[in-house]
């Protein structure tokens, strides 16, 4: 039995040699992040032009490393967009708002002064709460879609699966919601319109995946998509409500009497 | 052998009188006709109660099944009466809406127009709450033309594909069939309470689109990533005109109980100057 190392001559623990063992492990960890690098890109690339099947070979592949990683993306985007676009809303809000009272003034032949608006928000509360309101949103939509497509209305599927589907269909939101934090400089309505694109289509490739990919029962569908959608936003509206309070009463001064 | 008309006195020809005979055949013609409407109508509406029950219970064949060309009329009589009821529901749930809080939508509307009329010279007007429920009808079946619109503008225009266009609009009116169910529902559900038929009404939304969704699906003859993208385009639009409908209902009551309060406000400071002797 071999007691050296015949690749560097260093002497074997338990039959395996600790300098060629630790590169090996280095070298398979770099390939498992050179695969979901690849697999992030190939993504990026291939969703908009073929976006079922991208989504039934990533939903198939299981990769369950992969669609955290998505969704962590998605959250953070989600924190960094809410408090972009709350920023932008309250300047675009208020100088719309100015240029309505100023012209009303003008017609009744009166003067005005604008309102000022160039109150910045603290980034940390409005990140934190657009971070943990996406987090609820993707959490209730899986588990919510597991129990109507997949359990109540008999759909097939696993919950890593619904879990894959989604995480990969969130590529759109997070996507939209990054080009809309670029066009928020110039327009909140803009913005408004591509969040409201992405969340659109994340929808609809979210339904068409159930059909194709999970095999959902198509004539249970239009019963079971409203209920999760609905119950979703009551849900992490229900949490966005728990954890604002519990912030709220944290921050309060503390009376001793 | 007689050579006269025993009816109207005109001369036989060929034993047969000319004006009789012709308006017993105009009379035979009226009366299968007449029939044939009858069956016709009798069809039309049995064909409604079998997609209204298809609809519920197998939407995707149903679609398949009905939306055809040759249903167009049933299509069209569909989406009539589907932005019929929806603008029925918009004025119940606005009436009600104020009901509970103890004012009248008549008495509302006319205080609007009467503020309208003392605005004019500034330009501003305020929404006429009163016609509320007529134009939300009428943008339902705007809506509802535009979205075939679109469709048959994807297909033709953007990815060269033949689709008749009488089917897209039976497709969309099949689809609407159950969306007046639910909306029937709603308007008697906002009897009870308000909520309750905004609750209704927005799941029936969230029905109505996964259908169109299944819809556009069952018709389509682009591939598959050319529908997906026609659908979300399609939803898309459908869910800003649920948006604006659903605004403009809230500017409405914003400004309604905006007029009421300050009406409420104004009978309060008189009664009270009233009261002191002043």
């Amino acid at each position: 039995m071999a007691k050296f190392c015949n690749k560097c001559g260093t002497p074997l623990v338990d039959g395996k040699c600790p300098n060629c063992a630790d590169k090996k492990d280095v070298q398979e960890t770099v390939e498992v992040q050179q695969d979901l690098g690849n697999s992030l890109l190939d993504i990026l690339k291939n969703i908009w032009k073929k976006p079922i099947e991208t989504i039934k070979k990533y939903t198939e592949d299981g990769s369950m490393p992969l669609a955290l990683i998505l969704l962590g993306i998605a959250i953070v985007v989600g924190g960094l967009y809410t408090y972009f676009y709350t920023n932008s809303v309250y300047k675009g809000l208020g100088k719309d708002l100015n240029s309505w009272l100023t012209s009303i003034a003008m017609m009744s032949g009166e003067s005005f002064d604008p309102i000022v608006t160039s109150q910045t928000f603290p980034f940390f509360g409005l990140f934190l709460s657009g971070a943990l309101m996406t987090l609820a949103m993707y959490g209730f939509l899986i588990l919510l879609s597991k129990l109507f497509v997949g359990v109540i209305f008999k759909g097939k599927g696993t919950l890593k699966e619904y879990t894959s589907t989604i995480a990969v269909a969130s590529v759109f939101p997070t996507v939209l919601s990054a080009i809309g934090i670029i066009t928020g400089f110039i327009s909140y309505k803009l913005t408004a319109i591509i969040y409201l694109s992405g969340l659109v289509i994340f929808i609809v490739m979210t339904v068409q995946s159930f059909l194709e990919v999970l095999k959902a029962k198509e004539n249970r569908l239009s019963y079971a998509i409203p209920l999760t959608v609905i119950l979703t936003y009551v849900a992490a509206i229900i949490v966005i409500i728990i954890i604002a309070a519990i912030f709220y009463t944290s921050n309060q001064p503390v009376y001793y009497y | 052998m007689a050579k006269f008309c025993n009816k109207c006195g005109t001369p036989l020809v060929d034993g047969k009188c000319p004006n009789c005979e012709s308006e017993v055949k105009e009379e035979k013609i009226k009366d299968s006709e007449d029939k044939k409407s009858v069956s016709t109508e009798e069809n039309i509406l049995t064909e409604y109660f079998e997609i209204l029950k298809g609809m519920f219970t197998k939407p995707v064949q149903t679609i398949k099944k009905y939306a055809t060309e040759k249903n167009l009329a049933l299509g069209i009589g569909s989406i009539v009466i589907c932005s019929i009821l929806f603008g029925v529901l918009i004025h119940v749930l606005l009436s009600n809406i104020f009901s509970s809080v103890g004012l009248d939508l008549s008495v509302i509307s006319s205080m609007i127009e009467m503020l309208n009329t003392q605005l004019a010279t500034t330009g501003i007007s305020l929404p006429v709450i009163g016609s509320t429920g007529v134009k939300m009808a009428i943008m339902f079946a705007l809506a509802s033309v535009i979205m075939a619109g679109l469709i048959y503008l994807m297909h033709v225009v953007i990815f060269k594909k033949k689709l008749d266009f009488k089917k897209i609009i039976t497709m969309i009116g099949v689809i609407e069939v159950s969306f007046s169910a639910f909306l029937l529902v709603a308007t008697i559900a906002s009897f009870i309470h308000y909520v309750l038929g905004i609750i209704i009404t927005i799941f029936a939304i969230g029905f109505f689109l996964v259908q169109f969704h299944q819809g556009i699906l069952a018709i389509a003859l682009t591939n598959r990533t050319q529908t997906i993208y026609t659908i979300a385009l399609c939803v898309g639009i459908a869910i800003i005109a649920f948006i604006l409908a659903f605004v403009t209902v809230a500017v409405c009551i914003i400004v309604a109980l905006i007029t009421g309060i300050s009406q409420n406000l104004d009978s309060l400071v008189q009664s009270s100057w009233g009261s002191m002797g002043l």
